[in-house]
């Protein structure tokens, strides 16, 4: 078991950014490699909150795997139009850099992606645009409806952010479709095994989701444990470990 | 350079230990280390924070794991953790976690600044197959007489020393007598990793390792050493760092 706390500058952020990265019990013998669970945090935490939101080295020895959790900050974990390409980094850069350097398995079905808050939004997504990188996702306490137009998404911080993230023209029929969860959702080809936890944009998600696999789980918001709910439902469903 | 601090349940230290992992940019892996050892009373930061070795490393393509050993004594000590069992697992865990580390021997080096020096030789003289280079700067290197001279009151050490390695008499031959196993290895004709020794000419180590490098002379084993102007702190040792591992990479065989 170990912790590993991560600072330096990786591409294509190329910027300098942090991970923290929980390691199984186990130092893997000859030749095997680790499973993964890529770990999405909330919006503007550093890498090691999820460490100690919950126990992550508990976590690792439950499920057997490197449980590894890459910062954000407030990017939705998308490429920022003014900012940094955060979505390609969790997708690409990062993984491609832990493997070079670690043990830990780029096959499918060894690789997990649970994301909580900003990050539930950011495993949605990478579930829904790259649902061959890993054999589950999971969403929990995700803002589905980030870009509604409604009372709780025009203050002007919300606006400001939208803006910095995705562009001026942030509700564009461009953009909705790229990152809106339910267009996504509703174009959704190939569906993986998913959890999705949340409230009711959460419930009509997964419910379109449903009427294409067989492979989603829906757990109503349950309060303040939300996060604990979701992860246990979560090492349940992926069933792989 | 890319960092990583890991800190780990150590089995030998019956708790957490930590060391830190610096990465090269623009080499190719498996990367060349440089296992540094600091020195007394520091952590595995205090050579990166006073030196300029990660960039010589990275110039060099090396990565740098560094422990944290508690005390920075480099042995199992009398009364105290197992500070040398600790930094051989750590020799065993770090490249078992950084699959990116070469454990080759041509691609292995051992620095230790001041009693990290003693570390670095004690083991390139328990494991000379081990590492291709081993150097030290201002280094108790034989830790069996510096503990004569402190046991006969000419040597500035405190009682931690005591109980970290008994007395002279406790500690020889063992695997800490290093000038013993230097001795042991010759007779049955182990390779030696290249070796050196620098220090600073108004250095308080400057007497012992001055008799160090006799007793390699005498013995035909070839100890690379250097003085440089100054005492015993990182303005006198960093700018021979460079120099030290171009001949550990380098240099010739003994």
């Amino acid at each position: 078991m170990a912790v590993i706390h991560f600072r330096g500058n990786l591409p294509p952020l190329n910027n300098t950014t942090r991970f923290t990265m929980v390691t199984p019990d186990i130092l893997p013998e000859d030749g095997r490699k680790w499973r993964a669970l890529w770990l999405l945090g909330d919006d503007g935490r550093f890498s090691d909150d999820m460490l100690r939101r919950i126990d992550a080295e508990a976590l690792s020895v439950r499920i057997n795997a490197a449980v590894i959790m890459p910062e954000g900050l407030h990017s939705d974990y998308e490429n920022m139009v003014r900012g940094l390409p955060w979505y390609d980094y969790v997708t690409t850069g990062l993984p491609e850099y832990i493997r070079s350097i670690f043990p830990v398995s780029d096959r499918r079905e060894d690789n997990f992606v649970f994301g909580y808050g900003m990050g539930g939004l950011g495993a949605f997504r990478i579930a829904m645009r790259d649902p061959r990188f890993a054999l589950a996702y999971g969403c929990c306490g995700a803002d589905f409806d980030v870009f509604a137009d409604d009372e709780s998404h025009s203050g002007p911080d919300h606006v400001h952010r939208m803006q910095t993230i995705y562009g001026d023209d942030y509700r564009s029929e461009e953009i909705l479709r790229n990152s809106d969860p339910l267009m996504l959702a509703e174009n959704a080809a190939d569906v993986p095994r998913m959890l999705i936890s949340g409230g009711s944009s959460a419930a009509k998600i997964a419910g379109v989701l449903s009427e294409k696999s067989a492979e989603i789980t829906y757990i109503p918001s349950s309060g303040e444990n939300d996060l604990f709910h979701a992860l246990y439902a979560f090492e349940r469903i992926a069933d792989q470990w | 350079m890319p960092f990583f601090r890991v800190q780990y349940e150590s089995v030998t230290l019956g708790g957490e230990g930590e060391f830190g992992v610096f990465l090269p940019r623009n080499a190719r892996t498996p990367y060349k280390t440089l296992w540094l050892l600091h020195g007394a009373f520091g952590d595995f930061f205090e050579s990166i924070q006073y030196s300029s070795v990660l960039m010589y490393a990275e110039q060099r393509g090396m990565a740098v794991v560094a422990p944290s050993s508690y005390m920075g004594v480099y042995t199992d000590m009398v009364y105290g953790e197992k500070g040398y069992s600790f930094v051989k697992e750590v020799l065993e865990t770090a490249p078992k976690l950084f699959s990116c580390l070469s454990t080759k021997r041509e691609d292995s080096y051992l620095m230790g600044i001041s009693m990290g020096g003693h570390g670095t030789f004690k083991l390139a003289m328990e494991f000379p197959e081990r590492f291709a280079g081993a150097c030290g700067f201002s280094s108790p290197v034989d830790m069996v007489y510096t503990m004569g001279l402190l046991e006969s009151g000419n040597h500035g050490g405190g009682h931690e020393l005591f109980d970290a390695f008994g007395s002279s008499e406790m500690y020889r031959d063992t695997v800490g007598d290093v000038i013993g196993n230097l001795r042991k290895n010759l007779k049955a004709g182990r390779k030696l990793p290249r070796m050196a020794l620098c220090w600073g000419d108004t250095d308080h180590a400057r007497f012992e390792d001055e008799r160090v490098k006799g007793i390699f002379d005498e013995l035909g084993v070839k100890l690379y050493s250097r003085v440089g102007p100054g005492g015993h702190n990182f303005d006198t040792w960093d700018p021979m760092m460079e120099e030290v591992l171009d001949y550990l990479m380098e240099g010739e065989e003994d």
